[in-house]
């Protein structure tokens, strides 16, 4: 159905009721303006910045997968094991999107404390922080330490997952942890 | 240059597509034909990933398929182009005005945790991945369109540009939407109103945010925004007969594959407008069926979580048995259906307060960020919520406008259905949430969705406030013959 169309021209009755309008609009931006916090809407890049590029660097709660990637390139990991219970969580297309094969059928390896230790004080570690979710949804994040060896092993391709503290995890190239705790199967 | 080659291409597409449907808005033709070109899109993944279970295999192919359904559905609209000037330019203009401020001046999206994941999974598919790696809740919750139509571009890289381009559309629409609903008040009018919303409006970040945030927000809106303007439009000024009905369901589909809520706003949408007397039982028919299949469409092809085990046929054989009884019900006791359809409102404030009162203590933080985020300017949306109800209170004691009502009672009802889906989100982890504060929060960031719908109701609102007669406290009294907008 087609509606009849007004004849006649809507005009300003009242120009109290525009200065009220106007008065209240007033209001309302000068609180827009001077109440609230403000910060950049949107940012500016010099340069078209890919997602890695972009994720590396700003601690993105869901950057692990990248760090892996950017510091180890396509690697295996194992020993993830559960998110719900007693592990750290990649999500499958974030491990897809880096070429990474994630093995949570196990849990973490537990280190004793001489053995974290040792492992810290092996010289040439290079290490990379990020910080994944981990053991059950409600204690959201952990931080987790991604650890390789050059003098070690200078050709990376499994990285096992351990348990180092309360909330820190650790990604240690596997002949890394070897050469601390002995072999790992 | 391949990827401005392809923009231009999909400037040109979508007026040639959208002149097919209507030629005489063009703030309607562009964003109508560019709706169709996700639409196309997603088909061309879809196409592309059944192609791939083949033995040969072709890089590329979902581009390909993607310019050649865009060469075919938009040569038959070629010869409109001559007598589309106006909407040529202004596509070419978005486009352009895109390029300028995401390629020359290098603006970016805000950065945001969701934003980056929609930027990984747009580069894997513009690098050939496959869409299955998104059936995870993580990747569903993201969306799905967008995330493909930003991974058209050349190689592994995104086509960022789309983001400005469809905040553009929307504020196509919406202007051309506002000055068609005030084409019967004066100038002087008409300028007031604008003037005092549109300064209210963007003196509030959030509007500035959606112009480059990289989120399926804006392509919601723009869903919503054309579906509810090509409803409210008399189906006269369509260059199709059932162009009307392929306008809206070309934006409730893109609005059910950009978000997670999308199919719930899309299908409150349908029971709204279903209610009107001049709406036939067979559109709404196949707006159903539109949303559905689109939702099925994306499940599918991403192997979603949701369509494994049995619920890989129970959802669409549920989805069919909903379709055969609202088609039963029209057959029978049409009154009923009209009736349920036109409570629509009243049924989502019933859930909604329902589950307020049953889960009292669990939404009592989210309630308090609600108000902090809307009313308290923590959301990025400064104090317009304020502005909008102060017209909407005035405009109770005033003559309103019969699409004044209309767009209220859509904005009422696509609200309390956000409610719901953030309740659902929540709930899926134990006790439902209304959020936290901040402009991140997810249902602050809904309400993008609704910018452009929310904009028209307070300018409209603003014009009857300045120009009808007070009448007291009226709450049904309305002007107009009808909810249909007459654009002889």
């Amino acid at each position: 159905m087609i509606a009849e169309p007004v004849k006649n021209v809507h005009k300003i009755r009242f120009s109290k009721r525009l200065m009220a309008v106007v008065l209240v609009a007033l209001l309302i931006v000068s609180a827009n303006l001077l109440l609230t916090r403000r910060s950049n809407p949107f940012q500016r890049l010099d340069r078209y910045e890919s997602a890695a590029e972009l994720i590396n660097g700003k601690n993105w709660n869901w950057g692990l997968a990248f760090l892996v990637r950017s510091t180890q390139g396509k690697v295996s990991l194992t020993n993830l094991g559960d998110l719900q219970n007693d592990g750290i969580f990649i999500p499958a297309e974030l491990a897809e999107v880096n070429h990474i094969v994630v093995d949570s059928s196990s849990p973490p390896l537990e280190l004793s404390a001489d053995d974290s230790v040792a492992l810290r004080a092996i010289s040439g570690n290079s290490v990379a922080i990020s910080k994944t979710r981990c053991l059950n949804r409600f204690h959201k994040y952990c931080d987790v330490r991604i650890m390789s060896n050059k003098s070690i092993n200078a050709d990376a391709k499994v990285f096992v997952g351990v348990h180092l503290s309360q909330n820190i995890f650790g990604l240690v190239e596997k002949q890394l942890l070897e050469s601390v705790i002995g072999a790992v199967s | 240059m391949v990827d401005l080659a392809l923009l231009a291409l999909i400037a040109l597409a979508s007026v040639a597509i959208g002149s097919r449907v209507i030629t005489k808005h063009f703030w309607l033709t562009v964003p109508i034909g560019f709706l169709a070109v996700v639409v196309l899109r997603i088909l061309s993944v879809v196409i592309a990933t059944a192609a791939n279970r083949l033995p040969v295999k072709i890089d590329g192919l979902d581009a390909w398929v993607f310019v050649a359904l865009l060469v075919a559905f938009a040569l038959p609209g070629v010869k409109n182009l001559r007598s589309q000037l106006w909407a040529l330019s202004a596509s070419f203009g978005v486009v352009a005005l895109g390029e300028l401020g995401s390629r020359v001046l290098g603006f970016f999206t805000r950065p945001h945790g969701d934003a980056l994941w929609i930027l990984t999974l747009a580069e894997y598919v513009s690098g050939g991945g496959a869409p299955w790696v998104m059936g995870t809740s993580m990747s569903l919750k993201r969306g799905f369109s967008l995330i493909l139509l930003l991974g058209l571009g050349e190689g592994e890289n995104r086509i960022d540009a789309f983001m400005p381009i469809i905040f553009g559309l929307l504020a196509m629409v919406t202007i051309g939407f506002t000055l068609l609903l005030l084409r019967d008040f004066s100038r002087r009018v008409t300028i007031a109103s604008i003037a005092v919303v549109a300064a209210v409006v963007f003196t509030a970040s959030m509007p500035w945010v959606a112009v480059f945030y990289v989120n399926g927000h804006t392509l919601v809106a723009l869903g919503i925004t054309v579906s509810v303007a090509a409803m409210l439009v008399s189906h006269e000024v369509f260059a199709h007969p059932r162009g009307q009905l392929i306008a809206v369901c070309l934006g409730l589909a893109v609005v059910t594959m950009t978000r997670p809520e999308g199919a719930l706003l899309s299908l409150v949408v349908v029971a709204i407008f279903a209610s009107r007397h001049d709406t036939k039982p067979t559109e709404v028919l196949v707006s159903i069926a539109a949303v559905f299949a689109s939702f099925l469409t994306w499940m599918y092809t991403v192997s979603s979580y949701v369509l494994t085990g049995r619920m890989t046929w129970l959802v669409p054989l549920a989805m069919v048995i909903v379709l055969a009884a609202v088609w039963a019900l029209y057959r029978w006791v049409p009154k009923v259906i009209d009736r349920i359809f036109a409570l629509t409102p009243v049924i989502l404030f019933a859930v909604f307060a329902g589950l307020e009162v049953v889960f009292f203590s669990a939404l009592k933080k989210g309630d308090r960020s609600l108000v902090t985020n809307l009313l308290l300017g923590s959301g990025g949306w400064g104090f317009i919520f304020w502005g909008f109800l102060i017209i909407a209170a005035v405009s109770f004691f005033v003559k309103r406008e019969m699409i004044y009502g209309t767009l209220l009672r859509v904005l009422v009802s696509l609200s309390l259905a956000s409610f719901l889906a953030k309740m659902v989100d929540g709930g899926q982890f134990g006790s439902p949430t209304l959020g936290r504060v901040g402009w991140d929060d997810s249902l602050n960031r809904m309400w993008i969705h609704f910018m452009g719908l929310f904009v028209v109701a307070a300018i409209v609102g603003v014009a009857q406030i300045l120009t009808n007669d007070f009448v007291g406290l009226k709450l049904r009294r309305s002007i107009g013959a009808s909810e249909s907008v007459d654009s002889k």
